[in-house]
């Protein structure tokens, strides 16, 4: 697989920073299994169709609100649209909808949820979560 | 008299914030209709009371997601009114084209996730996009051009950094210029296309009567200039505004009413187009008037094609300005603090936004107010129900009555966050 894309999403604001914090600790890796695209996603909506045009592959990084212990795997068909895809809101669950109906998402695609309500960001889970899923893929 | 009947209905779908729709029908007859806003007032007048002059433009940006260009560009018209700042040809030329890629954005994402839904009976974009997914690939790529010279020219797209007082903090290269200017060019196509589509959606057919305001520049489309004038024949310039329109509390709601000469009116981007179509670039008249759908319009449905129309003229005139754009020496002009009162206006993608500000001469914040389309609109919005609803049928079933009261106040988009949330509708009738 061609270098797939790690996508971590939020904003430079609180809780909402744990996927850029994510992207921070995730820089820090020299040997991945395969080689990866990094890359920080500012309050994408729609436009995280965008990011994840063109790759085989893509692991998504996000906050879960109202959630605490260590960064996890989520099975993208478990993520319960909000259904308030509007002009203002598009939050990650309804836009991978979008994208599947509109057959624009990856072949490979994985999330990972880091709970907010968490002390720190466990670094170590995340990184062994990460060089799991590339390991499969990497096959 | 009978007695009304009452039936609940939960939550108004892909309308921005939190308020509700009161409906009370007796004897066949609307007898209440109110836009209740319950989402708290956000404050944001007060908040930058006390503060310096140069928090403004980015307190002022947090307000809206989708609108924050508008917010920084009249604040700094405001600003630059207060220290005699008249900013380079070609600062003033960026702004506009950046003032463009949020109309390009907006607009894209209303037309493809809230009114051809609703127009196709669909309930959201997801479902739509399984019957017409080229036309969603479409305006999502037209949509993400937007987005992109938004994060290139304002630093990045959500609440952008770059605005300043007397110009931009930085400046683009020219070969990032060039390399976007490309794509608006092969996507200009697409952007015809999108116009012509929206001509042939079955829109309900609903000529009302309203005034309507709007910015009009000597020259050219407006934007981020230009007089408030309405199509009863107002003409003023921006400080005058408060001499013509009114805000005012009502009872259930936490957003401000505002009226022209004690009438509610349409802002947006149809009351722009009724007022402005002589100011289309030729190009985009031809392509319009090949739909045969001619402007003015008094059908508030036609604000669909109306946006259509901006994010074509939107396309021309980035080109246009981008083609021709030489960066300037310096990317601001130099000024000095001094306290005084200033105002602005420019064209939200929702429509007028006005801006007050006093400064001392410390430059700090002594009053402000902030006028946004939504709260201009809310009692527009209210009448245009009280003549829509009836013309729909007030007999019909309340799911059907709810689903077109929803598409009705969805045609305008309204940011209640701006204003202050949305809806719940509630409907009383007699049996």
């Amino acid at each position: 697989m061609d270098k797939p894309r790690i996508l971590g999403i939020g904003s430079p604001f609180g809780a909402d920073r744990l996927g850029w914090q994510a992207i921070d600790v995730l820089e820090d890796v020299a040997d991945w299994p395969l080689p990866v695209e990094l890359m920080r996603l500012d309050r994408p909506g729609v436009n995280l169709l965008t990011a994840l045009e063109d790759v085989a592959g893509a692991i998504l990084i996000d906050a879960l609100a109202g959630e605490d212990g260590p960064p996890r795997c989520l099975d993208p068909q478990n993520l319960a649209p909000a259904g308030r895809l509007s002009s203002h809101a598009a939050g990650v669950a309804d836009v991978l909808r979008l994208g599947q109906a509109l057959e624009r998402l990856p072949p490979h695609l994985a999330i990972v949820g880091i709970p907010a309500e968490a002390k720190s960001l466990d670094g170590k889970r995340l990184i062994r979560i990460v060089r799991d899923q590339l390991q499969v893929w990497a096959g | 008299m009978t007695d009304p009947r009452r039936i609940q209905v939960p939550v108004l779908t892909r309308v921005e914030g939190e308020g509700a729709l009161d409906l009370r029908i007796r004897d066949g007859e609307i007898e209440k209709l109110q836009l209740r806003i319950f989402e708290p007032p956000r404050l944001f007048e007060k908040l930058l009371e006390g503060r310096p002059w140069s928090d403004v433009i980015d307190i002022v940006a947090r307000i809206c997601g989708i609108c924050p260009v508008a917010y920084q560009m009249t604040a700094a018209q405001a600003l630059e009114e207060i220290f005699g700042v008249t900013v380079e040809p070609a600062i003033a030329e960026l702004r506009r084209a950046m003032y463009f890629a949020e109309w390009i954005e907006s607009h894209a994402l209303h037309i493809h996730l809230l009114a051809a839904p609703d127009f196709l009976g669909f309930d959201s974009v997801t479902a739509m996009a399984e019957q017409y997914p080229d036309e969603v690939r479409r305006g999502l790529h037209l949509q993400g051009l937007g987005n992109r010279l938004l994060a290139l020219l304002g630093g990045r797209s959500v609440h952008p950094v770059s605005v300043c007082v007397g110009g931009f903090t930085r400046l683009p290269e020219r070969r990032e210029l060039n390399a976007l200017l490309e794509e608006y060019r092969e996507a200009l196509p697409l952007a015809e296309a999108l116009l012509a589509w929206t001509a042939t959606l079955k829109l309900p057919d609903m000529t009302q009567d309203f005034p309507a305001v709007a910015l009009r520049h000597p020259q050219v489309y407006p934007i981020e200039a230009g007089r408030i004038v309405s199509s009863e024949g107002l003409d003023i310039d921006a400080a005058a505004f408060p001499e013509h329109f009114r805000e005012a509390q009502v009872a259930y709601s936490n957003a401000l009413h505002c009226h022209l000469h004690d009438r509610p009116y349409l802002v947006g981007p149809l009351a722009r187009l009724n007022l402005n179509r002589d100011r289309l670039p030729p190009p985009v008249a031809a392509v319009l008037e090949r739909t045969g759908i001619t402007f003015p319009s008094a059908n508030p449905f036609h604000g669909i094609v109306a946006r259509a129309v901006e994010i074509l003229l939107a396309f021309h005139e980035v080109i246009r300005l981008l083609e021709n754009w030489r960066a300037p020496e310096r990317s601001r002009v130099p000024f000095t603090v001094r306290g005084g009162v200033g105002h602005g206006c420019t064209e939200a993608p929702r429509g007028i936004l006005w801006h007050r500000y006093a400064l001392d001469e410390a430059g700090m914040v002594r009053a402000a107010t902030i006028t946004p389309p939504t709260s201009q609109n809310q009692a527009r919005i209210e009448e245009d129900l009280r003549q829509a609803l009836p013309r729909f049928g007030l007999e019909r079933p309340d799911a059907e009555l709810r689903a077109f009261a929803e598409q009705v106040i969805r045609n305008y988009d309204p940011c209640i966050s701006c204003a202050t949330h949305f809806l719940r509708l509630q409907v009383e009738r007699a049996p």
